[in-house]
């Protein structure tokens, strides 16, 4: 028994080493192969600056719509079970794993020139989604939503509700509950909420190229820029790499308190 | 002014059947024992938990009127609501949490936030103002939550245990504290309390819940010399029999009791057990409730001496420390016991 128990342990540890190594190597390779002496110069160049710029301005509104559309989206999944709620779940979750190319089709589909609300917005407004940042916003969003409503669902789920109970015995009505008890109670789930929706709507390739193509300046995000530098010079692929490597990497370091509390 | 309910409500293992009232200006306390639906009672009353049928009435406005009737959010009731685990909102300030009652019932943020300082004032914790919930003691804790529950001045205070939390040390000073702001208080109370010394205390009628009915409901001295129910008779140490009278006579177990009733039928028997006399030989003339019975038990408890007997009809008796030396009690040991008939509490059941 003393002996399996050791070497399970090892096992264990083993495997730890394994997930850790696994995570750096990658980040290993790409500063191991990165040409420093172009980073710095690569970061200046204004169409990595306007990749860069328009990948933040897009994933962070797209994170904002889905916290809009999704907050209401997840109280109404929390409430009690049926078969509604579950058909919507499905739906909801339904991005999560298409691949995106694919979720970058159906969006073409519903709000392309030609597609089923998109014919009509072209119409009666002349405003066409696909092929402008309002197109990137609406790609990464649609992937981004089931990660901001299935962590927020999960945390409005399993919350105290007896706080919640008492303020309505003191005369609060529901909305004022909301905005004064739940929120503010729910706030390290509603960052966690923000953070993995941002975090993929900041990632976003697939989806965005399909419905939003890949015109520099508008739609060319930092990951659309990557894939189109690999064709022409790996070391530019590399350094702008870096440069996104680098962004997330300090965003998290800084927001490691709020987002990641010790508990 | 009067809360009055007759109510039916099945939720899983719930099983509510209550008639109660409850008249202005006065203190009912629900005692019995865990399960008894005691919570389940206040969370209907403050519209937490919706009937399945019949009526719940303040001053005549139905507040529920069961399944598919009138039923009128808690937010509307004008109750204050002192839950057992305090229930604070653990990221608002003390002040802000009591201020939170007045606020959302439309008072402006200043007069709110005065409302709130006045009552911590008036409990002594002035100094916690700015404090997090999760920084104070039990007892202030629960303090806090009465003075938020009567800062947004309700009509009604439905009271769930707030002692039973606090610690031994804290309790007797917070009881207290609720006796004045209870008396001071001119609405309804409904209070549910573990304790009998907690109804005893605080309340002027006790209703006794069992298996989710109303067992007794009567003044707090007619409850305790009188209690109708097993549950009440172990609160206060009385000895209880459930017995079939026919005039004076009453049988409980295989004794016939010479009482002063005059029921026919079912009846409670209560014999408090400092009304048992103890002799060593049978006693001269002839008392009519005389019979003889072993010592299974002796128990100390408050500077008395508990004294369980078997025999023809288990019971208890108390006695002083001096009787058990003069008695010479011991366990095995056979005595004669006689009760006046007047001593023995006679109720219908």
């Amino acid at each position: 028994m003393r002996a399996s128990g050791r070497g399970l342990d090892l096992v264990r540890r083993a495997l730890v080493l394994v997930a850790v190594a696994f995570l750096l190597l990658p980040l290993l390779g790409l500063l191991g192969r990165a040409p420093w002496g172009e980073v710095l110069a690569a970061v200046r160049r204004p169409e990595v600056v306007e990749a860069l710029l328009l990948s933040l301005r897009c994933s962070l509104a797209a994170t904002a719509l889905a916290a809009l559309l999704g907050l209401p989206l997840a109280f109404w999944l929390a409430g009690p079970g049926s078969l509604t709620r579950q058909l919507v779940r499905i739906l909801v979750t339904l991005p999560m794993v298409l691949p995106p190319v694919v979720s970058g089709v159906a969006l073409l589909l519903a709000f392309g020139r030609n597609g089923l609300v998109g014919g009509f917005l072209v119409e009666s407004f002349g405003f066409g989604l696909p092929f402008t940042s309002w197109g990137v916003i609406v790609a990464e969003c649609y992937v981004a939503l089931p990660f901001f409503v299935l962590t927020a669902e999960g945390g409005l789920r399993a919350r105290d509700r007896r706080p919640e109970e008492a303020a309505a015995t003191l005369g609060a009505r529901p909305v004022t509950i909301v905005a004064r008890i739940t929120l503010p109670a729910l706030l390290p789930t509603l960052s966690a909420a923000l953070l993995v929706s941002w975090a993929r709507a900041l990632g976003e390739f697939g989806a965005t190229i399909t419905f939003a193509g890949n015109l520099a300046g508008s739609t060319r995000t930092m990951p659309l820029a990557v894939y189109a530098a690999l064709e022409t010079g790996p070391e530019t692929a590399i350094a702008l790499s870096l440069v996104l490597v680098a962004v997330s990497a300090g965003i998290l370091v800084l927001m490691r308190k709020h987002w990641f509390p010790i508990r | 002014m009067s809360l009055t309910l007759d109510m039916k409500l099945r939720r899983g293992a719930l099983d509510l059947a209550i008639e109660l009232e409850v008249a202005p200006g006065e203190t009912l306390a629900v005692v019995g024992p865990n399960g008894a639906g005691k919570t389940s009672l206040l969370q209907v009353v403050a519209g937490l938990l919706r009937i399945d049928q019949g009526r719940v009435t303040l001053d005549g406005r139905l507040l529920d009127g069961g399944a598919a009737g009138t039923f009128v959010e808690p937010a509307d009731r004008e109750l204050g609501y002192l839950f057992q685990d305090h229930r604070l909102f653990p990221q608002m300030s003390v002040l802000d949490n009591v201020a939170f009652g007045p606020r959302v019932r439309g008072r402006s943020r200043r007069e709110a936030r005065e409302r709130a300082m006045a009552w911590l004032g008036s409990l002594g914790l002035e100094a916690c103002r700015d404090l997090r919930p999760a920084a104070l003691s039990g007892g202030q804790a629960q303090k806090v939550a009465l003075a938020r529950a009567l800062a947004g001045e309700p009509r009604l205070l439905l009271l769930d245990e707030p002692l039973s939390a606090v610690d031994a040390s804290a309790r007797l000073e917070l009881r207290r504290g609720l006796r004045e702001h209870l008396a001071a208080f001119a609405g309804i109370r409904l209070l549910v309390a573990h304790d009998i010394e907690d109804a005893v205390a605080l309340a002027d009628r006790i209703a006794v819940l069992e298996g989710g009915r109303v067992v007794q409901v009567g003044r707090v001295d007619e409850v305790l010399a009188r209690p109708a129910s097993l549950y009440a008779s172990d609160l206060v140490g009385l000895n209880f029999y459930v017995g079939r009278c026919a005039g004076a006579v009453a049988r409980v177990g295989d004794l016939d009791l010479v009482t002063v009733s005059d029921l026919t039928g079912d009846v409670a028997v209560t014999i408090h057990p400092r009304t048992i006399s103890l002799f060593l030989e049978r006693p001269q003339g002839s008392p009519r409730n005389c019979w003889r019975a072993p010592v299974i038990g002796l128990d100390a408890s408050l500077g008395r001496m508990r004294v369980r007997f078997g025999g023809v009809l288990p019971i208890v008796a108390e006695v002083t420390p001096a009787a058990v030396r003069e008695l010479g009690l011991a366990v095995g040991r056979e005595l004669w016991l006689t009760i006046k008939a007047t001593e023995i509490g006679v109720a219908a059941r």
